[in-house]
């Protein structure tokens, strides 16, 4: 009788976990990342079917800069999670996207050799996901002569005045531009801006016409990186802003919490206005700087990580299932947009995908609708594109990092950006509703 | 003159046979890789002839003279910088520009060398280590020229479109033809820095290093041949920059960092500081060896790193003359070990 | 309180007092890796490039055990400490008594692949985070003071005073032990000393642990001041801390510790200078070379290879 019992129970015991196992794998096939119908509450990856892509791979590349102390392929491995939900989810047609991610040293013979090396040995269709300090400004010649834009996030200026790129973030100068609009609104007396000194002539010259604009003093200050001596040179800037001014910061989270914390040993948080570009825009560091809260007003080129909007819940979903080892940040979320932006191009392509026809087909995007940015996404066939031009702005809460304006559009105060909004314009680039 | 009767048979083999290895490695590098390689292995095999160069420059310095300057790629610096600035400036024919570079840089390492002159050994390295970390500085501070006015020539809001990038020689702009040009030029540079190692001033630069007591007494003038060795690596340099300008296009500052001199010297102990096929492969070691581990084999960078400590705390220990002279012995012994391995089996020769 | 309305070639005294203390406790992070490097030369003939690599991978595992472990702070600190002491003293032991004979630069060039090596390694099990630093504040960082307008952290003060005692010390030391005078020997003349029935090995490896424990200590005040654990940035301060040596021509520890003063100094007080500010950061390379071109204005004939 015993017996009967046990077995009666072991019985019960392997059933119900047979129906359990049974139960979740079919609620996780129900609903894999990234599958379903696309509508205005739920972003999918590509089509959406829920059915791996076993045909004939589509190969794309791209190269991120990766030296010690700043490491860009995080930008490029968000992309590469992105297609691989797009994979799961039917492909392209079909066919899954097979990405290759090289990183180079900030070496501009690396860089060339790279770019020829998935043009022309690679045989790539199309060049996504680069972030570099240098590379925009040796591959763009190059890029053009191939008829190939490439869909990444900028740094420096060839990245914003020239065909080849069309970058999903705004990049330091127009980020500077949209902080120090912010400080000047909250009442500002001067401005004072601060980036690395390899990217400060581009990065910075913004702020002083915002600062023209609006009939106050401004200095420029570009700052050797590593910064070995942070406490003369966070005194130098508040020296420079005076009581009562507006100090930007343009550092990534290697060099900034040196500034920050030498602001706040030598007691100056208080003393001035606090800006900062895009970078600092995290849980981290609003953890480690809580005396910062609701004192550094950050431009932040995409939307707010949890914010519950569509394609911020997908990027979290992609996140956990196929890049768990990448913390949410804004290089994930630019990886996420380059995704996603590469894929509306390739769904788009009638016919064969060659490189010729995907990058015309990066060429006719526009109206691309994404969450994650203010205003829909476009590339065009224009002299340049700086199609991420109206973002929003945060501040550090309790450890978080929350929204304290809805979107703003940059200050106008380059021609170039004046010439972009009208663009936008003649062609309905990102007008549609 | 009997000059032909005066030359012994083993030295006239010893010249061809090292003409004969130049001559073949040449082709190799003008014929063969071209024809086989991809554009980007062509990209990379040009910087590759050009560090070759600088390196080139180090072996002048210690391995000749026994001078150690750290400051080589300050120089390379120096020299890509005045390319670049002359390019925009003015509108020189191609081997001009090269040449006025290379005078440029020459005069200022000269100007550099002339009061290290007084130091020796430790204390002349360190003090070329701290001349290039505060050209590093000044270059990052005023940037690399892209066509704005003035001295520095660099503006804040560059036109793009209208933008020139270093202009290549016109019988050279494609990569290819370039990269021949380039291999060329550097073949000279190597041509005249062994003229100078065969003629009367490598005679005295070898005097000097092995005791300058001994050659003041033999009446060698010191400063003089010390400063012309400074001169000639500063030119081959300097020259070197000029083709790096022209291979970049658009340099900036971000390619010279101050630790690459010391990288570039260990690179130049590995493939071997006493001659001038180790500066080859120095050449190749510090800028073939990143693309092959990377591009091509998918390697952690980071393992490079720590591959390229290891070798060179081994040729330190175990092969000061470097691979160069290492590797030609390992492969002799190997292959002897090979033949009396193959005697004894086959039971040839010996006892089994 | 007399208020002095002075401008110093065209700053306001007022704003350049800070930079004054400011520029003190930074050249007391200069004087403190020169002296470091300092001893360990002049007993060894070692210049070692890998102090800051070592510091800063001793930083890292202090960091990891504070952030990964629930072991107490001053047990992290502690094993920065033995670490530096464990790998200087392992490496002098291993490859001191192989590049014995041999050129200085040499001898400089095998502590420059051990830097790499480190570099490498640290880069790859501890790779740089994309929205994170690693931050190792030590303790004495939350007491501040307020000097001559501008906050010095305690732990500033206590690098500085680091600096100063081991200068004091050290130089006592060479002096009035016995080991110390058989150090001195060695660095005067190595062949001698050991003929004389020195222990060379012995004091050499005593050289390297002294030095092993400075370059330890100093790794975890570097990164507490820094702010944020940048191994790449620590392993190659040793470059601008090689300065410092210089101007003590790799001999006298009082003027190492005068010119690591000086060059902190002047880097901090060219700050509000606009002309020169961009400039400030060769601070440490044009006070070598200007001080080394002075000292050594007479001139000098090398004798042997193997002489520094």
């Amino acid at each position: 009788m015993r017996s009967m019992k046990i077995k009666l129970g072991v019985g019960c015991v392997v059933g119900a976990v047979l129906v359990l196992a049974a139960l979740a794998t079919s609620a996780g096939a129900a609903n894999p990342v990234g599958s379903g119908k696309a509508s205005a509450t739920k972003a999918v990856c590509g089509m959406g079917t829920g059915k791996a892509a076993t045909g004939k791979p589509i190969k794309l590349g791209g190269i991120d800069m990766l030296i010690p102390g700043v490491d860009f392929t995080t930008v490029g491995k968000f992309a590469d999670a992105y297609f691989k939900c797009v994979n799961a989810n039917g492909g392209i047609n079909g066919r899954p996207i097979k990405y290759t991610l090289y990183d180079e040293a900030l070496n501009p013979t690396q860089e060339a050799s790279l770019a020829k090396k998935l043009v022309e040995s690679d045989k790539v269709v199309g060049i996504v996901g680069n972030t570099s300090f240098a590379e925009c400004g040796t591959n763009w010649k190059y890029y053009k002569s191939k008829g190939f834009v490439v869909i990444g996030a900028g740094v420096q200026a060839e990245c914003y005045s020239t065909p080849s790129f069309a970058e999903v973030n705004m990049g330091p100068r127009y980020s500077n531009i949209g902080a120090a609009q912010r400080l000047v609104k909250l009442g500002a007396k001067s401005l004072v801006v601060a980036s690395p000194d390899t990217i400060s002539a581009y990065a910075d010259g913004g702020v002083a016409k915002v600062a023209q604009a609006a009939g106050i003093p401004s200095h420029i200050f570009p700052i050797k990186l590593p910064i070995t001596d942070a406490n003369s040179t966070i005194l130098q800037l508040v020296q420079a802003a005076g009581d009562g001014g507006g100090v930007v910061l343009d550092f990534t989270p290697d060099s900034a919490p040196a500034l920050m914390q030498a602001a706040i040993s030598q007691g100056l948080v208080d003393k001035v206005l606090w800006g900062s570009s895009t970078p600092i825009a995290n849980e981290f560091m609003a953890k480690q700087f809580p005396q910062f809260d609701g004192k550094m007003h950050i431009n932040q080129e995409v939307g707010g990580i949890g914010d519950g909007t569509p394609d911020e819940v997908l990027y979290a979903q992609i996140t956990k299932k196929y890049a768990p080892s990448i913390a949410l940040q804004a290089f994930g979320q630019f990886g996420y947009l380059i995704g996603q932006m590469a894929t509306k191009a390739l769904l788009s392509v009638q016919g064969p995908i060659t490189a010729k026809s995907y990058n015309n087909a990066v060429r006719a995007l526009k109206n691309a609708k994404t969450s994650m940015l203010c205003k829909p996404f476009y590339v065009g066939s224009v002299a340049y594109h700086i199609p991420n031009n109206v973002d929003i702005n945060v501040t550090y809460k309790a450890g978080a990092v929350v929204g304290e304006t809805g979107c703003i559009p940059i200050q106008p105060v380059d021609p170039q950006l004046t010439q972009t909004r009208a663009w936008e314009k003649k062609f309905n680039l990102n007008t549609a509703k | 003159m009997l000059k032909n009767d005066l030359l012994p048979a083993s030295v006239a083999r010893g010249v061809i046979g090292r003409s004969a290895a130049v001559v073949a490695f040449l082709v190799l590098a003008l014929v063969v890789f071209p024809a086989t390689l991809g554009g980007d292995w062509i990209k990379t095999l040009t910087s590759v002839a050009i560090y070759a160069v600088v390196a080139a420059g180090l072996v002048t310095l210690y391995g000749r003279v026994g001078m150690i300057s750290l400051g080589q790629i300050a120089l390379l610096a120096i020299g890509t910088w005045t390319a670049t600035r002359l390019s925009y400036a003015t509108s020189l024919p191609f081997p001009v520009l090269l040449l006025v570079t290379g005078a440029i840089t020459c005069v200022v390492g000269v100007l550099i060398g002339l009061p290290a002159l007084r130091l020796s050994g430790l204390y002349l390295a360190l003090i070329t280590l701290m001349a290039a970390g505060a050209v590093n500085v000044v270059l990052t501070t005023i940037n690399f020229p892209n066509g704005g006015k003035g001295f520095v020539g660099h503006t804040a809001t560059p036109s793009l479109e209208g933008l020139k990038p270093v202009t290549r020689p016109g019988m050279a702009v494609g990569d290819t033809a370039y990269y021949r040009y380039t291999v060329v030029v550097c073949a000279i540079m190597f041509l005249l820095i062994a003229v100078h190692f065969a003629t009367k001033p490598g005679r005295a630069w070898a005097s000097i290093r092995e005791s300058e007591p001994a050659a003041l007494a033999a009446g060698v003038n010191i400063i003089r041949y010390k400063l012309w060795a400074f001169a000639l690596a500063s030119f081959t340099t300097g020259v070197a920059g000029g083709l790096f300008a022209a291979q970049l296009g658009q340099p900036t500052a971000f390619g010279f960092p101050t630790q690459d001199s010391l990288t570039l010297l260990a690179a130049a102990l590995i493939g071997g500081i006493y001659s001038l096929w180790g500066a080859v492969i120095a050449g190749a070691f510090s800028q073939l060896a990143p693309f092959i581990f990377q591009a091509q084999w998918g390697v952690d960078p980071n393992f490079l790193l720590i591959i390229f400590g290891v070798g060179l705390m081994q040729v330190l220990l175990t092969a000061p003359r470097g691979i160069v002279v290492q590797m030609p012995k390992d492969i002799l012994s190997l292959a002897r070990l090979g033949a009396n391995l193959f005697w004894r089996v086959t039971g040839r020769r010996g006892t089994g | 309180m007399v208020n002095f309305a002075l401008t110093v070639f065209g700053v306001d005294w007022v704003f350049l007092k800070p930079y004054i203390v400011l520029g003190l406790a930074l050249g007391g992070v200069y004087a403190l890796s020169g002296v470091g490097v300092v001893v360990l030369y002049q007993a060894t003939g070692v210049l070692n490039l890998a102090f800051g690599a070592i510091g800063a991978a001793g930083a890292l595992i202090a960091y990891y055990f504070v952030n990964h472990t629930s072991l107490p702070h001053w047990f992290a600190y502690l094993a920065c400490i033995v670490f530096g002491a464990v790998v200087n003293v392992a490496y002098g032991m291993v490859f001191g008594p192989a590049f014995a004979g041999r050129d200085p630069l040499v001898k400089m060039m095998g502590t420059l692949a051990l830097a790499l090596i480190l570099l490498g390694v640290m880069a790859w099990r501890a790779p740089a985070g994309g929205a994170f630093v690693r931050v190792l504040q030590l303790p004495t960082s939350n007491d501040r003071y307020a000097v001559f307008g501008a906050v010095v952290t305690l732990t500033q003060i206590i690098a500085l005073v680091f600096a100063f005692v081991l200068t004091i010390g050290t130089t006592a030391f060479l002096r009035l032990t016995k080991i110390g005078t058989a150090m001195r020997a060695l660095a005067s003349d190595r062949e001698i000393t050991a003929t004389l029935g020195v222990p060379v090995r012995r004091v050499e490896l005593a050289a390297w642990l002294g030095s092993g424990l400075v370059c330890g200590g100093a790794g975890l005040l570097l990164a507490d001041l820094f702010t944020s654990l940048d191994y790449t940035a620590l392993t190659f301060l040793v470059i601008s801390s090689l300065a410092a040596a210089l101007i003590g021509r790799l001999r006298s520890l009082w003027v190492t510790l005068a010119g690591g003063l000086a060059v902190g100094f002047f880097q901090a007080v060219a700050t509000p200078y606009a002309s020169i500010t961009n400039y400030r950061t060769a601070a440490p390379f044009v006070l070598a070379i200007v001080a080394l071109l002075y000292l050594g204005r007479h001139r000098t004939v090398t004798l042997s290879r193997t002489a520094g």
